[in-house]
């Protein structure tokens, strides 16, 4: 077994990092926020200049390694742009398609939807594709880039599942970032924040909190990494990719609000990183389903296809 | 795509056939309601004899040992296999485990050339059972607090005192015995380790009757017993070092993951499931299953590269003792009401009941839960410690 990740994309995502702390790192997105008409500016430049958006992830290893561990160096500062979005648009459709949202059932909503030009939105219950026309901005604090939208006519020559996959699988790459953050934040915190004449770190209760959290994300990156592999190596199932989107919502509700409760008061601020990753994860986290639905989406998967692993789960529906 | 990837994450051709290999061994050795190896029943002990032969026969039985000492040179996924599979299958090497695992390994690191001899060709052939007398009635999460005393009387080592929850103490022949032959300015100073037989006059074994069941648990009592100095492992008064090192063997933990994933297997399909909310918890288990696996994984691996630290040791084994709870209650739950009454004509689902019992137990033995969460924390804001 080789676990590491191939050095170039390990060295590019240190140069993504670099380049989004230089620019304020989750400052970013509070600017965004403040004003949206502002995301193209604050964050496109930068990415042009990494050559981030011309990146296939579905390329050759270092390049598709180098596109995931980018995602996650852009979700660590919760980058306001749909660059997930944008990367699972395969190369040949990427001047006809401009971003892939998912979706389950009806929607009113989708983040970045004003952004993106010719977007669509891939139905994962029906696997097909429809053209997304953007309407008024409909901002709300745990859905800070929200615009209305009219899902129009299916647009052809989209292979659903491929994107889909995709997708998730980037989603899960941002969602690691983000979550990384907020655990250094509350790691940090435990180790310099004093009460009661010592580190709160020194607490039982907060070392409980510090050990499940870091629990989650652990195995949040493993499984990443595992479906990577699996994607590239054409082996993945659409119950691998759910199976990744439950276990990114579950850590995702595990770390923030473990998160949350070691900060105290202070990670409630706006002025505090926690909160606006907090906020601005959501979307991700609910889009297309959230933690129920995935797991009823999963669920029948499952049921469906069977599950990989050392005592295999045959498929019985 | 290329052949030579920098990330593969298989385990390797050899370890998958070592895999079918024992599968095949197994299915012809175990009887098809075998569930546990803990019992002092002959004709589970008969089995245990079969399967620990045959492995040895076939040189799996140390598997993971150097070469020089019988090992068979395999990779460390072959290693994970092997673990894998025999706890898949209710460990039926029996009380085997521990010599081989951590016993035998630790005498190859401290023990004399006369304990070497002694000791090692018994484990490789699988004819000494052993038993770990560490707890003690005052000494659980707090080990360096224990207080069995060991005096030196005219060249002879007297031992007085009591361990408990000592499991096999009632078929070992060994045990590998802390005990306090001084104080000193720590409580860890003035440990030392004896390697103790166990029909020496003045051992006294009493089972406790547990929820898992029998042999699991017993208490140990030393009454005025007399060893002599070829008893001593490693340095008087330095049992602690010797300690560090049975866990640093301990620390790839049981790969308790294994077990659930076949559970969770035999219930693919099971009526229960048309019912959407269990079908909802099934999936949920798989995905922990799968996690708990990859964590163990990498504990592996980084172990191999001696890289491995406290954090990653004990996430990994959070993850496998919490899915073993998870997936033990599951089971039974989906199972109904009469699966609480064991039904050996069932199979593996006709045994959850004792899945269920013995899952209680993954939080609290070799470490409970509270400690591995110290251990994560600890690492992760005071710094990392790397296993010495
Ligand atoms: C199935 C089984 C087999 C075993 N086999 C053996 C064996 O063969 N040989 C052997 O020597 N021992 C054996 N043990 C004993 C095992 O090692 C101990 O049970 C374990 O170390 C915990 O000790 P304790 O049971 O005394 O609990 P205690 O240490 O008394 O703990 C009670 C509770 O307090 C918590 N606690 C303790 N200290 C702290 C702390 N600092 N911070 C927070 N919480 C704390 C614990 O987590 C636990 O929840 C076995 C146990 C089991 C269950």
């Amino acid at each position: 077994m080789r676990r590491d990740w191939p050095q170039a994309a390990v060295a590019y995502e240190e140069s993504v990092t670099r380049a989004f702390d230089a620019l304020g790192g989750v400052d970013l997105a509070r600017a965004a926020e403040a004003d949206r008409t502002r995301r193209e500016a604050l964050a496109a430049p930068a990415l042009d200049r990494l050559d981030l958006r011309g990146l296939d992830p579905w390329g050759e290893e270092d390049e598709s390694a180098a596109v995931m561990l980018a995602v996650r160096a852009a979700g660590a500062v919760v980058l306001p742009w749909p660059l997930a979005h944008e990367l699972a648009v395969p190369a040949d459709l990427r001047g006809d398609v401009g971003g892939v949202h998912l979706t389950s059932g009806d929607v009113e909503r989708l983040d970045h939807a004003d952004l993106l030009r010719d977007a669509v939105a891939v139905d994962l219950d029906r696997g097909v594709a429809r053209r997304v026309t953007a309407g008024a901005p409909r901002p709300a604090p745990l859905d800070p880039f929200a615009s209305g939208v009219v899902l129009g006519p299916e647009v052809p020559g989209v292979d659903a599942a491929r994107v889909t996959a995709m997708r998730m699988l980037l989603d899960a790459f941002w969602v690691t970032g983000a979550l990384a953050t907020a655990a250094d934040l509350a790691v940090t915190h435990a180790r310099d924040r004093q009460q009661f004449g010592k580190p709160i770190g020194k607490f039982g209760e907060i070392r409980w909190r510090v050990a499940d959290l870091s629990l989650a994300l652990d195995g949040l990156e493993e499984l990443a990494l595992h479906a990577w592999w699996l994607v590239r190596r054409g082996e993945a199932r659409s119950a691998d990719l759910l199976a990744l989107r439950v276990q990114m919502i579950e850590a995702a509700n595990t770390v923030l609000a473990n998160g949350h409760q070691v900060m105290g008061a202070m990670g409630l601020c706006e002025e505090h990183d926690l909160t606006v990753i907090d906020r601005h994860l959501q979307s991700v986290l609910h889009r297309p389903a959230g933690r129920i639905a995935s797991t009823g989406l999963l669920a029948r998967a499952v049921a469906a296809e069977g599950f990989d692993g050392v005592y295999p789960v045959a498929a019985w529906r | 795509m290329p052949e030579e990837t920098s990330v593969d994450l298989r385990l390797g051709t050899r370890a998958d056939a070592l895999r079918v290999r024992l599968r095949a061994l197994l299915a012809e050795l175990l009887p098809d309601d075998w569930t546990t190896s803990f019992s002092p029943d002959p004709a589970v002990q008969s089995v245990v004899t079969r399967v620990v032969e045959r492995l040895a026969e076939e040189q799996l039985l140390t598997l993971s040992w150097p070469e020089e000492y019988g090992g068979a040179g395999t990779d460390i996924w072959q290693q994970a296999v092997l673990r894998e599979e025999m706890w898949a299958h209710f460990e039926p090497r029996g009380p085997q485990y521990m010599g081989l695992n951590w016993v035998g390994p630790v005498i190859m690191e401290v023990g004399t050339p006369e304990q070497k001899a002694l000791h090692l060709p018994a484990i490789s052939s699988g004819q000494a059972v052993w038993c770990q007398g560490f707890s003690e009635p005052g000494a659980g999460s707090d080990l360096a607090s224990l207080q069995l005393g060991a005096e030196l009387h005219d060249g002879e080592w007297v031992l007085n005192g009591q361990k408990i929850w000592t499991s096999y103490a009632g078929l070992a022949q060994w045990c590998f015995l802390a005990a306090r032959t001084g104080r000193g300015a720590a409580k860890h100073d003035g440990i030392t380790i004896f390697l103790v037989p166990m029909d020496s006059p003045g051992i006294r074994v009493v089972p406790i009757e547990s929820i898992m069941g029998e042999q699991h648990l017993n208490e140990v009592f030393f009454d005025d017993v007399r060893i002599g100095p070829e008893a001593v492992l490693g340095e008087v008064g330095r049992g602690w070092d010797v300690i560090r090192r049975v866990m640093k063997h301990e620390r790839i933990g049981i790969s308790r993951y294994a077990r659930d994933e076949r559970v969770l297997a035999a219930l693919a399909g099971h009526p229960s499931l048309a019912e959407p909310a269990a079908l909802h918890e099934y999936a949920r288990a798989l995905v922990h299953a799968r996690v708990a696996r990859l964590l163990n994984y990498r504990a592996v691996a980084l172990n191999d590269a001696g890289r491995l630290t406290d954090r990653e040791a004990s996430i990994a084994r959070l993850a496998s003792i919490q899915l073993d709870q998870e997936v033990a209650a599951l089971a039974l739950d989906l199972s109904g009401a009469d699966a609480l009454v064991p039904d050996p004509s069932a199979g593996l689902l006709g045994h959850v009941e004792d899945v269920f019992r013995y899952a209680r137990s993954a939080t609290i033995a070799s470490g409970t839960i509270e400690v591995q969460r110290m251990l994560v924390a600890r690492s992760s804001i005071e710094g990392d410690r790397r296993a010495s």
